[in-house]
């Protein structure tokens, strides 16, 4: 779990423990983070993805990121849980449905086992009922993938419409608060135990000055 | 002429690498090279390419564009080593070209310099389209 909720900070971070994983200088790894408020888009402009209303960010002040990944523009703030898987692949060449499908199983079985009737909803999405929850984005080499997303939690939903035009077709978005109370932390958790269930091994490292040991960065000794 | 698998071609006269799902044809001492029909269907519409710049020297399996599809970004790799010398700018303006005409879009043309221990790594349409039904029945796919 990144202490920092300084977007640039947790990117780079992220970004960096991409590259650990990449050079094996680091086992396959799941970072936790969350942002101040903030959009972050990925590396392309795309009218399949949507947009972002750049007037109002601008006259809020809203500033803008770029990650690793593909996809559109999302808005991250304090009630919005980010998730990133990193991990090292055998099968250089993966569809997008298969490293979103995989790539989301355990966020959601982790929210059913809360009692949120969470499912996959291709192609990147996680949705409760007909509302997405979670959008994903993923970028590979071929020796490395790194999934990632959007957990909304109890997210300023009223903010994130006025500033991200969603793509055609995108349901409205839903706060897990919704559906019953419950802390970041606790979705945390329930991740956590979730992956211990599957027959990870976690190893929790407080970190060192090496970036592949990050202050608080789960690593896990084997993911399927 | 060419074989072909549940919509999926393999035109004659070019060469396969099933490895990194790339087609190659050799014009005047250089390697052309594009996405196989199983490969663009597998990856889905392509909506945007970055190719390596000309003057790239690449090995063999070294990343030589990236490819993003319905938010994934994902790797393009070279079946051969060598230099890059020419990118396509069609290809590179509108990426669906390679979903809509995976053979006749080829995506960067590379320089061989390594091509008598690879060229045995590439197989012929009719090798490439007997290998590739497994592959294509593991995907689930169909190429349209």
């Amino acid at each position: 779990m990144s202490e920092s909720s300084d977007p640039a900070v947790n990117l780079s971070l992220e970004a960096n423990l991409f590259n650990c994983v990449e050079e094996q200088r680091s086992l396959n790894t799941l970072l936790f983070y969350v942002d101040s408020p903030c959009l972050v888009r990925g590396r392309t402009h795309s009218t399949s993805y949507g947009w972002y209303n750049e007037a109002l960010a601008s006259r809020l002040g809203i500033r803008v990121y770029t990650r690793l990944t593909g996809g559109g523009v999302v808005y991250h703030d304090e009630g919005n849980l980010n998730w990133s898987f990193i991990i090292g692949v055998k099968d250089s060449f993966l569809s997008p449905k298969r490293v979103f499908q995989e790539g989301s199983k355990y966020i959601v079985k982790s929210l059913n086992k809360l009692g949120v009737k969470a499912h996959y909803s291709p192609p990147n999405r996680i949705d409760i009922d007909n509302s997405k929850v979670s959008g994903m984005a993923a970028y590979s080499t071929g020796r490395t993938l790194l999934v990632h997303g959007t957990l909304l939690i109890d997210t300023d939903l009223e903010l994130l419409n006025q500033l991200c035009i969603p793509p055609p077709g995108c349901p409205k978005v839903v706060n897990i608060s919704e559906h019953m109370q419950i802390q970041t932390s606790d979705v945390v958790n329930i991740i956590l135990n979730t992956l211990v269930e599957a027959g990870f091994k976690p190893q929790f490292t407080d970190g060192t000055e090496d970036v592949c040991q990050p202050i608080e960065s789960l690593r896990f000794d084997q993911l399927a | 002429m060419s074989s072909s698998y549940k919509g999926c071609v393999f035109p004659e006269g070019l060469l396969y690498d099933l490895e990194y799902h790339v087609w190659v044809k050799f014009e005047g001492g250089l390697a052309v090279v594009g996405a196989t029909s199983p490969g663009q269907a597998y990856a889905g519409e392509i909506i945007f390419i970055k190719i390596k710049d000309k003057g790239t020297a690449l090995e063999r399996g070294a990343i030589a564009a990236t490819v993003e599809s319905a938010k994934y970004m994902g790797p393009m790799r070279t079946p051969l080593s060598g230099t890059i010398v020419d990118v396509n700018e069609d290809v590179r303006n509108q990426p669906s070209l390679v979903n809509q005409a995976p053979y006749d879009n080829w995506v960067f043309k590379i320089n061989p310099t390594k091509l008598d221990a690879e060229r045995s790594l590439l197989l012929d349409s009719r090798i490439a389209s007997e290998k590739y039904r497994s592959i294509i029945d593991e995907w689930g796919i169909e190429c349209t």
